[in-house]
């Protein structure tokens, strides 16, 4: 017993001296600055994750970054990307992380870095709420308060005044949701309808019902899982819910064409830029086969603006910080300058699901 | 910090933390014999109760760490008093139902815990006291206090087994209808010690929160508190150095498949099955698991 | 508009299958006396099947479907041989036999999640609308209305099943007493196997359906489980009549809720209910 107790007490020990020794040795001199990026490489959200990665390379072999950058994959999910930020803040000792892709997982990983004192730049989150995260924090897509207020005026130019929402319950759906309400009732429609439903389940038959039963003539579809929100688009067509379907960007997927089939067709997502015609070009270059994805020219501007300080001579994260602020440049978005939030202003595209495909309307 | 002495740091607190809930779980399925699969709403509501508390209300670390206790104290007292109905299969049912309904509350009681969203920016402990200055955001240091927790914790759960106490668990477990017969109230002791084993994981809770930084409900699912049963059985029931072995080896199992090759993508499932393979092998050659002194 | 109408619909729809669950469940349960974890998985591993046979390979929908039926009927059988024969030969507890069948449930999820990934899956037609049919302003499709009617034919012969063959009499014996069902000649081993294998593929009906109806995941098996083990509860565990009983009134109960609490609470009341029942009725609406 008491060599038990005394065995423990050691082991203490030990913990302790070896701390100590690590609080001792300094950190290596900065050589060149540390990029890494956090997004869903696998899971739901898991191809949004490859096609940004794919702008997030272009940029990358532009600055002499290529095969530096690190990768690390979140799943969508807070606590995955927590622990992937703890690491790269801890080992691999970043100065700057692209990521995260879904909201509430940015927002969790957050925090981390601004402790550390790492810059975190989104190219795909919209929350509103994030741009009052703080000053570590910038993005490369618009807040979703300026997509709210597009997309209500879309519903609104259509000539539709009783909108229904069907939102995501979590950051992303919450705070498109509420953006949208706010915009589309200032425009003089109505609101009859708002439902959450939660990102992974798949039976919403019970909130449909409910819309339905509100009698919208649009309903606006707030999802970012695309093979879930598949199966909801199948189910409102099911209950037979005739009114006109406006989606979120997070419905310009592959899955959805090919879960939701004809359930689909005439279905309306707003959706950010795809990017300049200059960007599509150099991207079909390098990928000769691959449709530009939705956040591909986000991820390449993302990387851009950390490399332009990062030569212009920012070395640690704060220098990076406060570079971000100034910088300016013609990205794979258009014109890219940061204001005081870290925000981008935006510019969106409106895609319609026309046999099979996704069109852009003009 | 170099990656391997982080990366050692890391699976030494994951696995202080699963040593924690396999000890507190051990009290209740093998010294009293009563199989429950709602660990992980305890473990829950201990890191809730952190996240929530030492962040919003500004308490310190170990104060949230002692409301959380008294909270699922409280709460397991009243599972405690529907679950003294039921034995065996139902038993177990009912387990699971209260786990799918902690995971409701955490999921869904969005003005409390923000739902899905999870709370982020959790405080690490910090201890001014006398002098002493100790910043927790090391995570060797955080290690070091996991540890001596689990100390306290393994000492107090053995303390108790091998009390006056902890006998009449044990005869309970093998007979409640003799032990009733001595004069002995089998409900009480049976409430007394699941309360006890819920106060228990929700310091694992309080130490899983602050560790991450963050918590969200999908650590809390059903798998999680199969996971602490698979543990402790695997270690060996009534016996707590069998749990300390289980939650070793369950924490380093999935690393060692990691170093012999096994293909990242689906890493997480071989995991799986490798656990569901050595529960049922265990099940068939071996139920009393390693070290055990009790089988189901 | 009334939304009651479509909410009678959605209940009876996902009360159909969640019955599936239980009825097979408590034709297992009743031979062999343990609550098996991997039942609601094995029902998803059906679906797969069919998925498989129907999606991928591009064969006969009804010949895929019968395919997923008997896949998964074969596996139950399977598991048992090499699982849980050998367990009641050592004499093991239902304890041990619940522990083990944990273990055969995590590990077939997880074999599903590698082979088809962690994305939903459907297997209705998705190029064509399913036909809508509407009752007093409720919609329900051609599938959906299949679904039904094979619960309704399910649970017919079931009951002439279990009533009128001697395998019903014999599983009836074992679930009394087994030890005296071996002494009256019954082989037992038989029996359970045949039990298992009927059971399975009863529940692989369900995870079908499933797959029609919302599409598949290789998470849900639990889900569904717990909601059919929940239903045969509820409805009295080892009746027929009950498990489609139990099933009704759990999606009835979880689908009106929404008028007091908001959706996202489904979850969490069915398992109140069926606590609520375990204390006050114990022994389920129809008791045995």
């Amino acid at each position: 017993m008491t060599k038990k107790i005394v065995a423990g007490v050691l082991m203490l020990a030990v913990v302790f001296v070896a701390g100590c020794s690590v609080f001792g040795t300094s950190d290596d001199a900065v050589s060149k600055p540390k990029i890494a990026v956090i997004l869903p490489f696998t899971g739901d959200a898991g191809s949004y994750g490859e096609m940004t990665k794919q702008g997030i390379e272009i940029a990358a072999k532009e600055f002499g970054y290529a095969g530096e950058v690190i990768y690390e994959d979140s799943k969508c999910d807070p606590k995955d990307s927590v622990n992937a930020m703890t690491k790269l803040v801890s080992v691999d000792k970043v100065q700057a992380v692209i990521g995260d892709l879904c909201s509430s997982a940015t927002r969790a990983s957050y925090p981390i870095a601004e402790q550390y004192k790492v810059v975190l730049v989104s190219p795909a989150s919209t929350n509103p709420d994030i741009s009052k995260d703080g000053g570590y924090m910038f993005r490369t897509i618009p807040s979703d308060s300026l997509q709210g207020a597009f997309g209500a005026k879309l519903v609104y130019d259509k000539g539709y005044r009783n909108l229904a929402v069907l939102y995501s319950n979590e950051d992303y759906g919450i705070g498109f949701n509420t953006v949208l309400k706010e915009n589309f009732e200032k425009l003089g429609g109505k609101v009859v309808a708002s439902e959450g439903v939660e990102r992974t389940a798949t039976d919403a038959r019970t909130q449909i019902t409910k819309i339905k039963a509100a009698n919208p003539d649009a309903v606006y579809f707030i999802h970012n899982g695309p093979s879930v929100a598949a199966g909801i688009l199948r189910q409102m067509s099911e209950l037979g819910l005739k009114a006109f379907i406006v989606g979120s960007e997070g419905l310009r997927g592959e899955a959805i064409l090919k879960g939701a089939g004809v359930s689909a067709e005439g279905m309306y997502v707003t959706s950010v830029a795809s990017g300049t015609s200059a960007f599509l070009e150099q991207f079909k270059t390098i990928y000769t086969n691959v449709e530009v994805g939705p956040f591909a020219a986000q991820g390449y501007d993302a990387f851009k603006a950390i490399a332009l300080t990062i030569k212009d001579g920012a070395k640690t994260g704060e220098e990076i910080k406060e570079a971000l602020y100034k910088v300016e440049f013609d990205g794979g978005t258009g014109h890219v300058k940061f204001d005081a939030n870290g925000d981008v202003p935006g510019t969106y595209d409106v895609f319609v699901v026309k046999n099979g495909k996704f069109e852009l309307v003009k | 910090m170099n990656y391997t002495v982080y990366y050692i740091v890391h699976l030494l607190t994951m696995f202080s933390i699963y040593a924690i809930l396999g000890v507190s779980l051990n009290l209740v399925v093998g010294y009293t014999g009563l199989v429950s699969v709602t660990q992980a709403a305890f473990y829950g509501i201990g890191a809730y109760a952190t996240a929530l508390i030492a962040k919003t209300a500004g308490f310190g670390f170990f104060s949230s760490m002692l409301i959380g206790v008294i909270v699922a104290g409280l709460i397991g007292l009243l599972i405690g008093l529907v679950l003294s109905k039921f034995r065996d299969d139902y038993y177990v049912i009912v387990t699971v139902g209260f786990n799918i309904i902690a995971y409701g509350i955490f999921m869904n009681w969005h003005s409390l815990t923000r739902g899905p969203l999870g709370i982020v920016a959790v405080p690490r402990p910090k201890i001014d006291f006398l002098g002493l200055h100790l910043d927790f955001n090391n995570n060797l240091l955080f290690l070091a206090l996991v540890l001596v927790f689990l100390a306290l914790i393994y000492f107090l759960a053995r303390f108790i087994a091998k009390s006056s106490f902890g006998r009449v668990l044990k005869a309970i477990r093998e007979d409640e209808k003799a032990i009733q017969v001595f004069g002995y109230n089998a409900f009480y002791f049976k409430l007394a010690i699941f309360v006890i084993s819920a106060g228990m994981a929700a310091v694992a809770g309080s130490f899983f929160a602050s560790y991450l930084r963050f918590t969200s409900p999908n650590t809390f699912v059903l798998m999680e508190s199969v996971l602490i049963l698979s543990m402790i059985i695997l270690g060996g029931l009534a016996n707590l150095k069998g749990s300390l072995l289980g939650a070793f080896i369950l924490v380093l199992l999935p690393e060692l498949m990691r170093f012999v090759g096994f293909p990242n993508e689906i890493a997480a499932e071989m995991r799986q099955i490798v656990y569901g393979v050595i529960l049922v092998l265990l099940m068939i050659y071996k139920p009393s698991g390693i070290m055990g002194e009790y089988k189901l | 508009m009334n939304i009651v109408p479509q909410l009678i619909l959605n209940s009876i729809i996902a009360g159909s299958i969640i019955a599936f669950l239980a009825v097979s469940f408590n034709l297992i349960y009743g031979a062999t006396r343990f609550f098996n974890m991997a039942h609601g998985t094995i029902a998803i591993f059906g679906g797969y099947i069919a998925f498989f046979f129907f999606k991928t390979l591009g064969w006969n929908m009804y010949l895929s479907a019968i395919l997923g039926i008997l896949a998964a009927g074969l596996l139950g059988y399977i598991f048992d041989r090499i699982i849980y024969l050998p367990l009641r030969k050592r004499k093991a507890s239902g304890m041990i036999m619940l522990v083990a069948s944990i273990g055969v449930f995590t590990a077939l999820q997880s074999l599903i999640q590698i082979f088809f990934t962690s994305e939903f899956q459907t297997l209705s037609d998705i190029s064509v609308h399913d036909r809508l049919y509407t009752i007093f302003g409720a919609t329900i499709t051609q599938t959906q209305i299949y679904i039904l009617i094979m619960a309704f034919i399910v649970a017919i012969c079931l009951i002439i099943f279990l009533k009128y063959t001697i395998f019903g009499k014999a599983v009836k014996a074992i679930s009394d007493d087994e030890e005296v069902a071996k002494i009256v000649g019954i082989n037992t081993n038989k029996i359970i196997g045949l039990s298992f294998f009927i059971g399975s593929g009863i529940a692989a009906i369900g995870g079908i359906a499933v797959g029609f109806d919302t599409g598949l995941n290789p998470t849900m098996g639990m889900k569904l489980l717990l909601h059919g083990i929940s239903a045969a509860i509820i409805g009295g565990v080892g009746s027929v009549y009950g498990a489609f009983i139990g099933a009704f009134v759990l999606t009835f109960v979880a689908n009106f809720s929404i008028f007091w609490i908001s959706g996202e609470w489904q979850e969490a009341v069915a398992f109140v209910l069926l606590i609520i029942f375990l204390i006050f009725r114990p022994r389920g609406i129809i008791k045995r």
